[in-house]
């Protein structure tokens, strides 16, 4: 058999013609076809991708990632509850007058819960919860606790115990025990606690004696309890949350509280490099840029800062690559009220995402046309931000 | 053989403007059917006769205190009359630890097509008594929740959440 070879004019306009109704049958169909996305899956006001992970009233805080990452627990009004990532199914760990304050770590099985003291001041009792269906006991681990960070990846704690006046011990606590308490009494009140890159050392804020803000940051060896100062900041200035210990140095938040509340564009971003006892502007972040959280990402690669490029500016969830020194924003809302204590952001286990909880602001009564239970931006609520490359 | 490429090319040119003309049609309802996708996930049939109108200077204007007089407008919309159209005002705080708040039940015996009717509710929008203990960074928010349904299955729904005072 034989064909007729199509002159070049023919084959040129049969493969234009096919071409533009390929074209456009693809433009056509994305028009046609797509259906609205699930809650869920719309950008939100924070920017596309970002992902609402709980909806309704309710003051929502501390969001806690389980270790395989399927599910995440937050403090909403003060009990813990948790659901999985991609489902509303929310389960309760406490009873609702609780007073949980913070979720120091989630294994996915048990917490370790941070919640109220009977004795009122700052510190607060370290909880246990293991939810049963029909139960939400927890067990009391320790009274007195100031701070903990999460540490390795087990569930693991090292917690600040308000061991006596103006003096804190440092803890190790795994499951419902405390495991060991490291060397002596460190003096003064210890606010905020970072681990080595090595393991071996701490990075604490601490308030010294007399004085209710953290002022300086001291290195406190693991093995035989020593400590050094590193910072020692000048009256009325003070560290903001807990340093975070990189292998590019420590880095830390530090202003001072301004007359009207302290206004968070008074912080700044600093950094000790390694060997060096003297803080410098955070390299990359421009010198306009106030900071107020910061948390180091799971594989001590990247800084998730809240922060605001500078005064003028709306406040977002930037990233910090720690080696090459670049910012970028992982969020791009113009006016949504995200909370900047450190406290309210926690990376994913695989580095992955960011939770942080927002709201929007607003002064006038909001009118919408669903129930409570169903909207999002009108209260604190938890969003996961995409920050991978 | 010669003339079966004239065939192939005429075949396929037929079969282009065959399915130009189909794209020409879908295009042609693209922003409508996207419409009514949207309005058959967000809302059942049911919902479109029945209108709740909010006087927002009116909410603008309320304070966090008791007896706060609110209209709520009514219309039915739709083509049929509606009876027994049972009006529910609930009045709770966003604090979910919080006991339930206060409800309130109306009924309009009946509206009949493009009618409009105006209710007013008395509501306590006074701060929760523990709000000082409340753990968020400011009191909790009023929330005003406000359903309108009908034996027969139509309904419509407004919230209003208001700022602390």
């Amino acid at each position: 058999m034989q064909f007729r070879k199509l002159s070049k004019p023919a084959l040129a306009a049969m493969l234009a013609a096919f071409l533009a109704v390929l074209l456009g049958g693809c433009a056509a169909s994305g028009e046609v076809s797509i259906s609205p996305l699930p809650s869920g899956e719309r950008g939100s006001e924070l920017g596309a991708g970002v992902r609402p992970l709980s909806h309704g009233p309710g003051y929502k805080g501390s969001p806690a990632w389980s270790l395989d990452g399927e599910r995440i627990s937050f403090t909403i009004d003060g009990y813990v509850v948790d659901k999985p990532l991609r489902g509303r199914d929310t389960r309760r760990w406490t009873a609702r007058d609780f007073g949980a304050r913070e979720i120091e770590a989630n294994t996915g099985r048990s917490m370790l819960i941070l919640g109220e003291d009977d004795e009122s001041g700052g510190s607060g009792s370290l909880y246990r919860s293991l939810p049963s269906e029909d139960s939400t006991e927890v067990s009391e681990v320790a009274p007195g606790i100031l701070t903990a960070e999460q540490v390795g990846e087990g569930g693991a704690i090292i917690a600040a115990l308000e061991s006596g006046e103006d003096e804190s011990s440092l803890l190790l606590v795994r499951g419902d025990e405390v495991e060991r308490t490291f060397g002596d009494a460190v003096e003064g009140s210890v606010a905020g606690i970072s681990l080595s890159p090595n393991g071996r050392r701490l990075a604490i804020s601490v308030a010294p004696p007399g004085e209710d803000a953290a002022s300086e940051i001291r290195i406190f060896e693991l093995s035989d309890g020593s400590e050094s100062e590193l910072v020692s900041l000048e009256e009325g200035r003070q560290v903001f949350g807990a340093p975070q210990w990189t292998e590019a140095g420590i880095y830390f938040v530090s202003g001072t509280e301004d007359g009207s509340g302290g206004s968070s564009s008074l912080y700044r971003l600093y950094r000790v490099p390694n060997g060096s006892g003297e803080p410098e502007s955070a390299p990359g972040i421009g010198s306009d840029f106030a900071a107020s959280g910061i948390k180091l990402s799971p594989d001590g690669s990247k800084l998730a800062i809240i922060g605001r490029l500078h005064a003028n500016s709306p406040t977002n969830l930037h990233i910090l690559d720690l080696a090459a020194d670049t910012l970028s924003a992982a969020t791009s809302s113009e006016d949504m009220d995200i909370r900047n204590n450190p406290r309210d952001m926690s990376w994913s286990p695989d580095g992955e995402s960011v939770a942080i909880v927002a709201r929007s602001s607003f002064s006038s009564p909001r009118v919408r046309s669903a129930p409570a239970d169903g909207l999002l931006e009108e209260f604190y609520n938890l969003y996961e931000v995409p920050v991978g490359e | 053989m010669r003339g079966v490429a004239p065939w192939a090319v005429g075949s396929v040119l037929a079969f282009l403007v065959t399915s130009a003309a189909f794209l020409l049609l879908a295009n042609l309802g693209t922003d409508p059917s996207e419409v009514r996708l949207e309005q058959r996930q967000s809302a059942p049939k049911s919902n479109a006769p029945l209108e709740l109108a909010l006087d927002e200077n009116q909410l603008a204007s309320f304070e966090a205190a008791p007896e706060q007089n609110m209209s709520l407008g009514v219309r039915n919309g739709g083509g049929d009359g509606l009876s027994d159209v049972n009006l529910t005002v609930e009045v709770y705080s966003e604090d979910t630890a919080a006991p339930e708040g206060q409800r309130q039940r109306k009924t309009i015996q009946a509206l009949d097509p493009g009618e409009s009717a105006e209710v007013f509710f008395d509501l306590d929008l006074s701060p929760p008594e523990a709000a000082d203990e409340y753990p968020g960074p400011e009191q909790p928010r009023n929330i005003v929740e406000i359903r309108a349904t009908t034996p027969g299955g139509t309904s419509a729904i407004r919230t209003v959440i208001f700022q602390p005072g």
